[in-house]
């Protein structure tokens, strides 16, 4: 206990406590400079779009990984967790070097119009990297533990294939999905490492929050980043209490009804 | 609805769940698929659910070729053992489910489908439960449940795997008696499976027992106890002494063989303890062995009497009526006359079977 | 760690659905190859672009190696104290009641949620030079902020969830049967958990420890924050990574990345392997086909 207190406690409050010294006029004058407004638009609706992006395919490889048996299913599962083990600084450069203009990837993109490194798509691909794990490791046990008599019994009541998806499995995944979901946007509002290479960082247009925090710290404004990472902090929690909240209430119904 | 089982084969692997298996089963019959585990008894069950598919043969729901068709056409209703009922509806939507699920054009109104929950729950005797949870219910009450969700599609055939194991034994005999009082109201052809041979003779019109993937009989409760086909039917169905070839011999020399049962021939005789009589003093024929008690178990119903036979020192087992054992007042200790009323020879490979009664002349 | 697998053999699939399978499995596995194992074979392909020479060469360059010893040094001490913090955490919380246990429970999954720069920042507010700390460092001449100490400390707080998350859901499910039983034949505190308990999870104990281990090998943002790119001294190899590249060194950048891979790579492969073989110990059954 004491262990942690030390750890996480102490810097914590050391943070909030300094983002509120100024007061509260100047710390909502900080976090709602045009620049930071800027970066939270980026930093959030990448974040958005990549939790989105991570929900279907990490939906779609947790559906295939606990259903189906195929050559190279111990393979893909264990790449699975490859965002969760790699550097993020490695997962940044990598990416990049994919998406650039002359990138394996990129270069197919490019002459359609479609360009990512350094905007804020890019930003959107690293952000789904670090994030679809969430999505799977959420819902994959989930799928697993299915009972398969429950479809049999739905079967033999005469449902067809899509009526047993809706009906008997998806009312049980979803809530899975959405803890999936949630821990992938927090991940990816935070994320530093991967996408600080890819996102060509130019302020109002493709600068995250968390390189906000840097600059500021490099700049010496130790005030003004204590008063954004204090605004992030508090995003932080709410989506941990949405988690929380969310958990509780899967657990209450599978505790009454499951 | 009549069934037709046509020689139905099923593998996995290298373990052979079924063996050329074919039975029928009649219309408005509820038969019992008896016999231990690994039997292929739930198998064969799913076969004709449609939950698995054979290698070979083919199932004829009311003479029609139904092998390739899925569980979800068949027009029939699945018990589980261990409920499958959806956790996350509540029981009158569990009920309403298979109403639900069917075509537009065949579905039902809302209010039917209420009307008809309403029905089975009063039905299955659970009026008030109709917006609780799985969850809140007790073993018996989920299985009764899901008994009414699998009837209210109105089902051709119902089959039913096990329904009562996962229960106690007092619930597990009321719903038995339960399930037979529905069967007789609503004429439904059932199957049940079932490794519990009380069971089965309670419930059945007709039990058929199998062993290994293999059909080894199939009739009349009655016939089958009372004509084991093979020494794996008879042990199957209750208890049983054995008493081989060479012990026969030494009864014989008491009793002697008739022309057609050769003494020497190594055969084993079947059996059932209260076909063993005991007496304090020899009967006036002379056939009988001397046996001393062993043990005594006169709790319950019948009184059980161990003995061991005067010689080899064989392990029997008798039972007695109540008024019999205290009329004989026996204690442990005991020397006694105990010989077969009854007796039914197998021979070795389990085949031949001839019964000798005692008035028989042997 | 997933539990067993449960695929139903539900009817005998028709065409259209044996075709949607096969469809789903190949967008899936297109997903994994472009999305994962691409930028994999990127690093490497970007590595070796000038030959293995130039690779052999970047690796030896002063920076990288002292940079690879420091990341050793910080995760040979982050990793052993989180796993007795893991240990003593899981241990409280699965099989003792008492105040705070919830928050408790919260506080552990902190690090989790929050940005790893966030976390960096932290701890300069108060170890830094204008932090609460501060002064008294400063007036001890000990070096927190910009010095090792600092990225020890970073790193420790971004990898101290693993151990726990990974032993609680197990420990609970486990139940204290064992242990109790221990306690009525007469066994200790300590005889106890060595014997009883630590036999029992030491699968998923492992597990949580490669998961720790490799973070702290690859953490980036609260380190870089905290340690002042101080080359040679306070460059971890994550940080060594992007100094690399940021100086267009791309060749000796992916170089280094190359090793971090390696060791991503590795670290997949030992937690497939305890998955496996955990499922061994444990008798995990399959699907009953008898009867």
């Amino acid at each position: 206990m004491s262990y942690l207190t030390v750890i996480v406690l102490i810097p914590l409050v050391a943070i909030l406590m300094h983002a509120s010294r100024g007061g509260l006029g100047l710390f909502l004058h900080t976090i709602m400079a045009p620049r930071v407004l800027a970066s939270y638009r980026v930093t959030l609706g990448s974040a958005a779009a990549a939790a989105l992006l991570s929900a279907v395919f990490g939906m779609l490889l947790a559906w295939v990984l606990a259903r189906y048996s195929f050559p190279g299913k111990r393979i893909v599962d264990a790449l699975v967790d490859l965002p969760f083990a790699l550097p993020t600084a490695v997962a940044g450069i990598s990416l990049t070097a994919l998406y650039a203009e002359n990138g394996w990837i990129g270069r197919y993109l490019e002459p359609h119009g479609i360009h990512v490194a350094f905007t804020p798509l890019g930003i959107v691909m690293a952000m789904s990297f670090v994030g679809f794990p969430f999505v799977v490791r959420s819902v994959q046990p989930v799928l697993e533990d299915l009972d398969p008599a429950m479809e049999e019994a739905a079967a033999s009541l005469g449902a067809n294939v899509w009526q047993r998806f809706t009906r008997i499995i998806a009312p049980v995944a979803f809530p899975a999905l959405l803890t999936g979901t949630a821990l992938a946007f927090a991940r990816a509002a935070g994320e530093y490492g991967s996408v600080i290479f890819i996102a060509g960082n130019m302020p109002m247009k493709t600068e995250i929050t968390a390189l906000l925090i840097v600059t500021k710290l490099e700049e010496f404004d130790y005030t003004g980043a204590a008063a954004i990472a204090g605004a992030m902090l508090a995003l932080s929690f709410t989506i941990m209490l949405f988690v929380n909240v969310l958990q509780w209430w899967i657990q209450r119904r599978t505790g009454e009804r499951v | 609805m009549s069934i037709q089982v046509e020689q139905i084969s099923k593998q996995y692997g290298s373990f052979t769940a079924l063996a050329d298996v074919s039975l029928t089963i009649g219309s408005g019959e509820l038969v019992a698929l008896l016999g231990p585990s690994g039997s292929g008894k739930t198998t064969l069950l799913r076969i004709i659910a449609g939950l698995e598919s054979p290698d070979a043969g083919s199932i004829l729901l009311h003479g029609e070729e139904s092998t390739q068709h899925s569980a979800s056409k068949r027009g029939i209703g699945f018990v589980f053992q261990h409920y499958a009922l959806f956790r996350h509806m509540t029981i009158a939507e569990n009920i309403a489910f298979g109403l639900r699920v069917q075509s537009r054009k065949l579905r039902p109104s809302r209010r039917d489908i209420r009307e008809r929950v309403q029905e089975l729950l009063h039905l299955v005797q659970l009026d008030s439960y109709a917006q609780m949870y799985p969850e809140q219910l007790s073993g018996g009450q989920r299985q009764r449940v899901a008994l009414a969700r699998a009837l209210a599609v109105r089902p051709k055939v119902l089959l039913l795997d096990e329904p009562f194991s996962a229960l106690d034994a007092k619930v597990r005999k009321d719903l038995r008696d339960w399930l037979r009082r529905i069967h007789d109201d609503l004429h439904v052809t059932t199957v049940l499976v079932t490794h519990d041979q009380e069971e089965a003779l309670e419930v059945a019109d007709r039990v058929a027992i199998l062993n290994r993937g293999k059909l080894e009989q199939i009739g009349t409760p009655q016939s089958i106890y009372d004509n084991p086909a093979s020494p794996f039917v008879y042990n199957f169905l209750g208890n049983v002494n054995l008493f081989h070839g060479r012990l026969l011999a030494d009864l014989s020399s008491v009793e002697r063989g008739s022309g057609a049962n050769d003494p020497v021939q190594s055969a084993i005789g079947f059996v059932r303890p209260h076909e063993l009589e005991i007496s304090r003093t020899l009967p006036l024929d002379g056939r009988a062995v001397l046996a001393k008690v062993v043990r005594i178990h006169a709790a319950g119903p019948q009184v059980r009497v161990e003995l061991s036979i005067a010689g080899n020192g064989n392990p029997v087992a008798a039972e007695l009526g109540r008024k019999q054992f205290e009329e004989l007042a026996l204690v442990l200790g005991d020397d006694i006359f105990v010989w077969p009323q009854s007796i039914r020879l197998f021979d070795d490979a389990g085949a031949k079977s001839l019964l000798l009664d005692q008035g028989a002349g042997i | 760690m997933s539990s067993r697998s449960t695929i139903p053999s539900i009817l005998q699939p028709s065409l259209g659905q044996r075709v949607g399978r096969a469809a789903l499995i190949l967008v899936a596995l297109l997903f994994v190859a472009g999305f994962l194992v691409l930028p994999i074979v990127a690093v490497f392909t970007q590595a070796f672009s000038q030959g293995w020479a130039m690779y052999r060469d970047s690796i030896h360059q002063q920076d990288v190696l002292s940079a690879l010893r420091l990341t050793g040094l910080v995760a040979c001490i982050a990793v052993p104290l989180n796993m007795v913090f893991g240990i003593a955490a899981s241990w409280a919380i699965t099989r003792f009641e008492f105040h705070g246990k919830s928050l408790l429970i919260t506080l552990i999954d902190i690090p989790l949620a929050v940005s790893p720069v966030v976390a960096g920042m932290m701890y300069v507010e108060v170890f830094g030079l204008h932090g609460w700390l501060g002064p008294w460092l400063k007036q001890h001449n000990l070096h927190v902020i910009f010095a090792v100490p600092g990225i020890v400390l970073a790193t420790v707080f971004v990898t101290f969830p693993f151990v726990a998350r990974e032993l609680i859901p197990f420990m609970q499910a486990q139940g204290s049967d064992e242990e109790v039983a221990a306690v009525v034949l007469g066994a200790g505190g300590w005889n106890i958990f060595w014997r009883v308990t630590l036999p029992n999870i030491k699968w998923a104990l492992l597990y949580g420890t490669i998961l720790a281990a490799s973070r702290s090998i690859g953490e980036f943002g609260a380190v870089s924050v905290v340690s002042g790119h101080i080359r040679g001294e306070t460059t971890t190899l994550p940080l060594q990574v992007e100094m690399l590249y940021n100086e267009y060194n791309f060749t000796a950048a992916f170089a280094a990345a190359s090793l971090l891979t390696l060791a991503a790579i590795v670290t997949l492969v030992i937690k497939k392997i305890l998955e496996v073989t955990s499922r061994v110990h444990q008798h995990i059954p399959e699907r009953d086909i008898e009867s």
